[in-house]
C-alpha cells in the first residue's frame, strides 16, 4: 500500500507549506498580529525620530522647511513600507528587527506592486474605531489584512533556526535492538512518533525520558518479552533505529544503482 | 543509528549553506559565480529535506531543515527588478484607456459632479442651506480669507510651506479614499460625496458674497487637476469595491486580487494629479499674476488631462496598429 508523504492530518500550527519548483515542500511559520503590531511600533518610532531630526535641520529654512517636511511626511506615511519592502526582498527596518518579512502567498518574493498596494491599502486597516486590519488578520486563516489579501502576501518568520542537534548513540541500544523481531516493521505514523520523540530527547533529564517513553515501551516490552528492566527511552531509540535502517540501506542501494545526486522520494 | 551517519555526514554541508546565506543577507546577490554554487547547494539540501521527511529523521534535524530551506529559498528568489520602461508604457497607453473605459470612472464623475451643481445651486440660491451644510463659521472664516485681493507679498517660504500642506492633505485624503473603497466602495462613495457637496455649497455661496472676485481668481489655476484627482482617487475606489461584487466567475479573494493592481495605478496617477495640483495651488493661484494667465494654466491643464485621457493612449496604439 502506497503512503503518502503528508503525516497524518497536519498539525494546529501556524506553519503554511510552500511547494517549490525544486519538487520538495518546506513549511513556513507565519507573524501573528502581535509581531506585526511590534514591527509597525518599530518602524513608526524610527520614522519619527527621523522626521523629528529632519524638522529641527529644516526649521533653518524658515517656513519652506516645513513645506518640505510636510511633504517627507506624506511619503513616509504612505511611501516608505512599499519602498522598503521592494529594494529589501520584504522587509522594512522593523521587520528586520523583528526577523519577519512579507512574501507572495504561493512562498516566492513579492514585486514592487504588491508591496505599494499593501502599503497603501493600510489606510484602510486603521480606520478607527473598528480597525478592520486586526479583525482581517484574525479572521483569515493566514493572519493577512485587508492590504495582504489584495495584494497576494503573507508575513512569515524569516531565520532564526532550531539548533542542529543529532542523535546520539550508544552500546544499549544496539543491545535491545538485536532483541527486536525481524519481522517487525513499524508503520509510519509510529516512525513518525518515534522520530519525535528521538528529536527532543536531548532536551530531556533521563527520569523525564523514561517517564514518558514508559507507555509505549512497556507494551513492546511485554509482547517481545524483552528483560523487564529495560531502559524505556533505549527501547524506543532501538525501534526508531530499526525503523529507519531498512530505509536507509534501500536508499543507499539505490544511490548507488542510479549514481544520481538528487534522492529520490521513497514509496513505502 | 544510521539516520545518525548520514546527518554527521550532511551537517559541514548544511553549515556552509547557512554560511552562505549570512553571506547573501550582508551583501545582496552580486557575485553570479557564487550564486550559481549556491543554486547547487541548495538543491542538494532541498534533496536531504525530501529525505529526511520519507526516512523520518528526527524531528529537530527535520525541522532545522524546513528552516534551512526556507531561508536559502527566500535568498535565491528574490523580488522582480523595477522595470522603468515597462512601468512606462503602462501609465502612458494602458491606463489612460482603461481609465476611460471604466464605468466606475463615470460614475465617480456624475456623482461628484452631479452633487458639485447641485449644491452649489442650492447654496446659491438659498442662503441657509449653506449654513446649514458648512456651518456659519467656516462661511465666516472662508469670507475673510477672500477678503483682500491676492497679492504678492508671500514669500516663497510661505508658499513652500502651502505646497508641502496640501500634498500633505489633498493627496492624503485621495489615498485615503481609494483605500475605503475596499469596503464595497462605499468608503469611496461617501468620502466622494462628502467633498462634492461641500465643496458645491462653498463655491455656491462665495460667488454670492463679495469676495467672489478673489475667490475665483484663486480657484481657477488649479481646479482641473484637483477636482479631476479626487474624481480618479473614488473611481479607483470604486473599481476595488466592485471587483468583490463582481467577480466575473471568480472566488471573491481572486477577483480582488486581480483588480487591485489595476485600481491601484489609478490611484497612483490621481496621486501625481493631487501633487501637480498642490504645486499650482502654492505658487500659482495665491499670486497676484494676472487672471488670464490662472485662465491659461487652467486651460493647459485641461488640455493635458484630455490629451492624457483620450489621446495618448489611443493614439500609441492606434500607431501601433497601424505599423504591424
Amino acid at each position: 500500500m502506497t503512503e503518502t508523504l503528508v503525516m497524518g492530518s497536519p498539525p494546529l500550527d501556524t506553519i503554511i507549506t510552500v511547494s517549490t519548483p525544486e519538487n520538495v515542500a518546506f513549511g513556513f511559520r507565519l507573524a501573528g498580529p502581535f509581531y506585526r503590531f511590534l514591527a509597525m511600533l518599530i518602524d513608526l518610532t524610527l520614522l519619527g525620530v527621523v522626521l523629528f531630526a529632519f524638522a529641527m535641520a529644516l526649521s533653518v529654512l524658515g517656513e519652506a522647511g516645513i513645506g518640505l517636511l510636510l511633504f517627507l511626511v506624506f511619503f513616509a506615511w504612505w511611501g516608505y513600507g512599499g519602498l522598503m519592502e521592494t529594494f529589501f526582498n520584504g522587509q522594512t527596518l522593523g521587520k528586520k528587527a523583528l526577523g519577519i518579512r512579507v512574501v507572495s502567498e504561493s512562498g516566492l518574493a513579492i514585486n514592487a506592486g504588491q508591496a505599494i498596494l499593501r502599503n497603501v491599502l493600510r489606510g484602510a486597516d486603521l480606520i478607527p474605531p473598528f480597525f478592520p486590519g486586526v479583525a482581517s488578520m484574525l479572521i483569515t486563516s493566514r493572519f493577512q489584512r485587508l492590504g495582504d489579501l489584495a495584494a497576494e502576501t503573507i508575513v512569515v518568520i524569516d531565520g532564526g533556526r532550531s539548533d542542529l542537534r543529532p542523535p546520539r548513540t550508544n552500546q544499549r541500544v544496539e543491545a535491545i535492538w538485536h532483541l527486536i523481531p525481524a519481522r517487525y516493521h513499524p508503520d509510519s505514523s509510529l516512525v513518525d512518533a518515534l522520530a519525535a520523540y528521538v528529536g527532543s530527547r536531548d532536551n530531556l533529564s533521563v527520569s523525564r525520558r523514561r517517564e514518558l517513553a514508559q507507555p509505549l515501551a512497556s507494551h513492546f516490552i511485554r509482547i517481545w518479552g524483552l528483560p523487564t528492566k529495560s531502559d524505556s527511552d533505549l527501547v524506543l531509540c532501538a525501534i526508531y533505529s530499526r525503523a529507519t535502517m531498512d530505509q536507509v540501506e534501500v536508499h543507499e542501494r539505490r544511490a548507488k544503482r542510479t549514481n544520481h545526486a538528487d534522492v529520490e522520494i521513497l514509496d513505502e | 543509528m544510521k539516520t545518525v551517519d548520514i546527518i554527521a555526514q550532511r551537517t559541514p554541508e548544511w553549515r556552509e549553506l547557512e554560511d552562505e546565506i549570512s553571506w547573501f543577507r550582508h551583501h545582496g546577490v552580486q557575485d553570479a559565480a557564487r550564486v550559481a554554487a549556491f543554486a547547487q547547494r541548495y538543491r542538494a539540501v532541498c534533496g536531504d529535506l525530501s529525505l529526511a521527511i520519507s526516512m523520518r529523521f528526527p524531528a529537530n534535524t527535520t525541522e532545522y531543515l524546513h528552516q534551512l530551506v526556507a531561508d536559502a529559498h527566500t535568498q535565491l528568489y528574490r523580488a522582480e527588478t523595477f522595470r522603468l520602461r515597462r512601468w512606462g508604457r503602462k501609465i502612458l497607453v494602458e491606463v489612460p484607456q482603461r481609465i476611460v473605459r471604466d464605468p466606475c470612472t463615470w460614475i465617480s464623475f456624475g456623482v461628484f459632479w452631479g452633487l458639485f451643481f447641485g449644491s452649489l445651486i442650492a447654496a446659491y440660491s438659498n442662503e441657509e442651506f449653506a449654513t446649514a451644510v458648512v456651518g456659519e463659521q467656516t462661511l465666516q472664516r472662508v469670507e475673510t480669507m477672500y477678503a483682500q485681493p491676492l497679492e504678492n507679498n508671500d514669500e516663497d517660504g510661505e508658499r513652500s510651506a502651502m505646497t508641502g500642506f496640501y500634498v500633505f492633505n489633498n493627496a492624503g485624503i485621495g489615498l485615503r479614499c481609494f483605500a475605503s473603497g475596499i469596503f464595497l466602495g462605499v468608503g469611496s462613495l461617501i468620502t466622494l460625496a462628502f467633498n462634492a457637496l461641500f465643496l458645491g455649497t462653498l463655491f455656491g455661496h462665495m460667488i454670492r458674497s463679495p469676495s467672489a472676485d478673489n475667490f475665483i481668481t484663486f480657484v481657477t489655476a488649479h481646479g482641473p487637476f484637483e477636482l479631476t484627482a479626487v474624481v480618479l482617487s473614488a473611481a479607483a475606489g470604486l473599481r476595488l469595491g466592485w471587483g468583490l461584487i463582481d467577480t466575473g466567475g471568480k472566488s471573491r479573494r481572486d477577483s480582488l486580487r486581480a483588480t487591485s493592481p489595476q485600481a491601484l495605478e489609478v490611484a497612483g496617477v490621481a496621486t501625481v494629479l493631487f501633487l501637480l495640483a498642490a504645486y499650482i495651488e502654492g505658487f500659482i493661484s495665491p499670486s497676484s499674476l494676472p487672471y488670464s494667465l490662472k485662465v491659461a494654466a487652467a486651460a493647459i491643464s485641461t488640455l493635458l488631462l484630455l490629451g492624457y485621457l483620450f489621446g495618448l493612449g489611443y493614439l500609441v496604439s492606434w500607431r501601433r496598429a497601424r505599423a504591424t
